[in-house]
């Protein structure tokens, strides 16, 4: 698997997310996470998944990353109000920790052979609209309407959380 | 295969590096996307992997590209509701930094 | 017949249902009416039941099936047979007179519905107590009428004396309740059933030698745990029929009302006991030991209570007494295995016994609730018509011939001398001794009761006692009556009657005639003498009576004054330490273990473990998110290095 678009769309995805977890300002994060996100979609793409391209730029990019710097921007946080961050010696343990949690991922990643088995031939509409709908509304309705019963819950509690004097 | 899993594990470790190394809970929430899309990666992988047709031509095999779905609409009311804690805390304690946020020391 | 048979304990409780719910709205006569319907139906229901039984033929019927657990199988039946009609008859009818004397004597009570509720309540429990057809049926009834009796002892509950009597019953017969529940357990072990077919037919004939292999009393022979059964069995019967060691209570429990006294504490409740013996007489007929046990007992509880009652100052606790000593009586006729004998006193006894309480009650009544017989005196000239029928029962009681407890007390002597004569064991001769001397004691305070209550002048010239209503006279008349008939016109029905229920083994007759005999002229020398020798004693002043008392009689009067100490013997005995073990456990394990170091401790430990895990919580972000990945990573790396992981 040494495609050349893959190769650069995950570094790009890797250095992008390397540097938003790093940044001070939250709005370089922000930033450097619009363009991690966006080589998602490619990846995506990639990964037959056309549809799931099209809602994660929508999702992600469209919706939350504009959330985020919406916050921000209402915040508008100043140099001094951006708080401490921990020292070298903090980092240097986070790192290690995360590398090892890496390591052990990849670890039985690389022990499994069928993992590296060559892929299987894509059915004609793999990862459409319609073959992904099918799946969602007809075995998937009770899930889908959960999701949609969290996300009224969510926006009813972001909603009672962000008020100024709720009872006013 | 085994790319593919391998950037949804890095991906994976970057976010959890961003949420235990950071202080500034804007930042964290980030991080948090981040782990949450090295999941969908890695579902989305292995959708891919055992796509099949169906005896009638369609494809069934689309449904951890339907977990994706749900993981995308759980982040989405995630980071409405954690943005919203942020901006209650803004006004209320006036920080961002969540080492001066431990109202519950025991 | 036995379709109907059920309305008779049933209709008894129908009254209590309606007075003891609405009954203090009703008029007074309605409550009256309503109490005293039930048993009075009852009465012309089980005269009906008794003549079936007569022409041979036995009421059954099982209603329901109760009990239903593995082996353990309890019909909710009841059944009239010959020993059955006699006590349903005894019961219904003593009873029905009870409640309509109870109504001239309680209409002005306050409780008076509540009063007949109870009665009523207590009417379905005896007769469920005699009509079940099974030994757990047998045991509803026999709490159901210890329950009324708690109640009705207390009945003025206001105040505190009549509050303890009433427990005192109640906490004595638990003691004789729980024995009573042994013996039936092991029987159960024994038969496997507890229906009084299906245990005489297992157990009616069975091999005494045998030795069981298993079950509870595996390695015991069948004889022994017989033995075993019917000695729980009969102290079982020692609470609630008042024998030694557990007759303490009865004499307490004339705190009740005197209606009470008559209805439940002389006349049914309390012969609840020898109903039992005779009714499992086939376990007690291969138990001889307990027999022999059963007539020391009883002719002891007969001697010693008839020596209390010698010098009791209170009516009833003369009469309450006497019981205490006639269920004595009644236990040795048991104990001979002639147990129509002990029937037949069970009968005379349920007369006379309730004629005098009755008639106790009518004095009571009249004089305004005065109990004490050295203030009474010379009632015979105010309440001549209650003089009349109290000498009746007097003489029914003190055994003087023809009056029907001679007939029955004199039945049992024989039997009791007979059965010594026939063993030659030296426990009846000296059991017949006993009741002898028993039967001079009851002539004599028999005597000392009439004397001194209607013979001599008044205490107090100024009283003014009443005369009793009709509803009060009535039941006098009849049961006076009874008394005087009973005993001579039952005496040989009764045996024939009961014959298909008790088939006596043989009798040497020469033998049983000659033990009779004796013990006829016996019994008739022991009641002359006691009778003169009380009307000695008390007819003229106080003057020889005193001498006596300051003389030789002196140990004797202290000793039945003060009812022998028993009272205190138990106080000392069992009382005490129960109540220094209560005190104990209470310090020791409720006040030390339980509170102290249980409930206070528990709570001791989860502050002092809180204070040490609060340092855990120390509220940072961070800390929680590095440990949380530091612990992810261990379980991961344990998991991976196990191969758990590994597809």
């Amino acid at each position: 698997m040494t495609d050349p678009v893959f190769l650069i769309t995950s570094l790009v995805a890797v250095g992008s997310a390397v540097a938003a977890v790093t940044r001070r300002n939250p709005v370089y994060a922000a930033v450097w996470l619009l363009i991690c996100f966006l080589s998602f979609a490619v990846i995506l793409l990639q990964m037959a998944a056309p549809f799931l391209a099209a809602i994660h730029v929508l999702v992600y990019t469209g919706a939350i990353l504009v959330l985020f710097v919406f916050v921000i921007m209402l915040l508008n946080l100043k140099d001094d109000e951006l708080g401490e961050e921990y020292g070298t010696g903090v980092w240097a343990a986070a790192s290690a920790l995360s590398l090892g949690l890496f390591g052990l991922m990849a670890w039985p990643i690389l022990a499994d052979p069928k993992l590296s088995a060559p892929l299987p031939e894509l059915p004609a509409d793999f990862g459409s609209v319609e073959a992904v709908g099918r799946v969602l509304f007809v075995e998937y309705g009770l899930p889908f309407e959960l999701v949609s019963l969290l996300i009224v819950v969510a926006m009813f509690g972001a909603m009672v959380l962000a008020k100024k004097r709720l009872w006013a | 295969m085994t790319p593919y899993l391998l950037l949804s594990a890095a991906l994976f470790s970057i976010g959890t590096f961003g949420v235990i190394a950071r202080r500034n809970i804007l930042i964290m929430l980030m991080a948090l996307e981040l782990m949450l899309n090295g999941a969908n990666i890695a579902l989305v992988a292995f959708a891919r992997m055992h796509a099949a047709a169906n005896p009638d031509g369609t494809s069934t095999a689309a449904i951890g590209q339907v977990f994706v779905l749900v993981v995308m609409a759980v982040a989405a009311g995630e980071v409405a509701v954690g943005l919203a804690i942020v901006i209650s805390l803004w006004r209320t304690r006036r920080t961002v930094d969540t080492n001066d946020l431990q109202m519950l020391n025991g | 017949m036995s379709s109907l048979l059920w309305l008779i304990p049933a209709l008894p409780l129908f009254g209590f249902l309606i007075n003891g719910t609405v009954g203090k709205r009703l008029p007074k006569p309605l409550v009256g009416a309503i109490a005293i319907a039930g048993p009075a139906i009852g009465f012309i229901l089980a005269i009906f039941a008794f003549l079936q039984v007569h022409e041979g033929a036995g009421a059954l019927a099982t209603y329901a099936s109760w009990i239903s657990t593995g082996p353990l199988k309890v019909g909710a039946g009841l059944q009239v047979d010959a020993l059955s009609a006699v006590m349903v008859l005894n019961v219904t009818g003593v009873g029905s007179l009870i409640h309509l004397y109870s109504y001239g004597y309680m209409v002005d009570d306050a409780g008076f519905a509540r009063f007949m509720a109870y009665l009523n309540l207590f009417m379905t429990s005896m007769l469920i107590l005699v009509m079940g057809d099974s030994l757990p049926l047998l045991f509803v009834g026999w709490e159901g009428v210890g329950l009324c009796s708690y109640l009705l002892i207390g009945f003025w509950f206001d105040d505190l004396a009549n509050v303890d009597a009433g427990r005192k019953a109640f906490i004595v017969n638990r003691v004789g309740d729980f024995a009573f529940l042994m013996g039936m357990f092991a029987l159960f072990a024994l038969a496997g059933t507890l229906g009084y077919s299906g245990l005489e037919a297992a157990l009616g004939h069975a091999d005494t030698a045998a030795v069981l292999t298993a079950g509870p009393f595996a390695g015991f022979t069948v004889g022994s745990v017989l033995t075993f059964a019917a000695a729980s069995l009969f102290i079982g019967a020692t609470g609630k029929s008042a024998q030694i060691p557990l007759y303490i209570w009865l004499p307490d429990a004339m705190a009740g009302p005197t209606p009470v006294s008559a209805l439940i504490h002389a006349a049914t409740m309390v012969t609840a006991g020898v109903y039992m013996v005779g009714r499992l007489d086939f376990v007690f007929i291969q138990a001889p030991a307990v027999l022999t046990a059963m007539v020391l007992v009883a002719s002891a509880t007969a001697l010693l209570s008839g020596a209390i009652a010698f010098s009791q100052n209170d009516i009833k606790k003369v009469l309450a007494y006497s019981t205490v000593s006639q269920l004595g009586f009644m236990f040795a006729g048991m104990a001979t295995t002639f147990w129509a004998s002990g029937l037949f006193h069970v009968l005379t006894h349920a007369f006379f016994k309730a004629l005098l309480f009755l008639g106790a009650g009518a004095v009571i009544h009249a004089l305004h609730h005065e109990q004490d017989i050295r203030k009474m005196g010379g009632l015979r000239k105010d309440l001549p018509l209650v003089f009349g029928v109290f000498l009746i029962g007097s003489l029914a009681l003190a055994g003087v011939p023809p009056f029907a407890g001679f007939w029955s007390k004199d039945e049992i002597l024989g039997n009791v001398l007979y059965t010594a004569l026939e063993g030659g064991n030296p426990i009846w001769f000296l059991s017949f001794g006993m009741l002898v001397l028993t039967a001079l004691m009851t002539a004599f305070y028999t005597t000392r009761l009439v004397v001194l209550t209607f013979f001599g002048e008044p205490a107090d010239p100024n009283r003014h006692p009443h005369t009793p209503p009709w509803q009060m006279m009535v039941p006098l008349y009849v049961l006076a009556v009874l008394s005087v008939v009973g005993g001579f016109a039952l005496a040989s029905p009764l045996e024939h009657f009961t014959e298909p229920v008790w088939s006596h083994l043989h009798v040497n007759e020469e033998m049983f005639h000659h033990a009779h005999q004796v013990a006829l002229a016996t019994s008739l020398v022991a009641v002359v003498l006691g009778i003169g020798s009380a009307w000695w004693l008390y007819s003229s002043g106080r003057a020889r009576l005193e001498a006596f008392v300051d003389g030789p009689g002196h140990l004797i009067h202290k000793l039945s004054l003060n009812k022998f100490y028993v009272d205190e013997i138990y106080e000392w005995t069992v009382v005490k330490p129960t109540q220094f073990g209560a005190d104990l456990l209470f310090w020791l394990v409720d006040r030390l273990l339980i509170d102290r170091i249980v409930v206070e401790g528990s709570g001791q430990l989860a502050l002092a473990l809180g204070a040490i895990l609060r340092r855990g919580q120390t509220g940072a972000l961070s800390i929680g998110t590095f440990a949380i990945t530091g612990g992810t990573l261990a379980v991961l790396g344990v998991l991976l290095y196990l191969g758990v992981a590994h597809v």
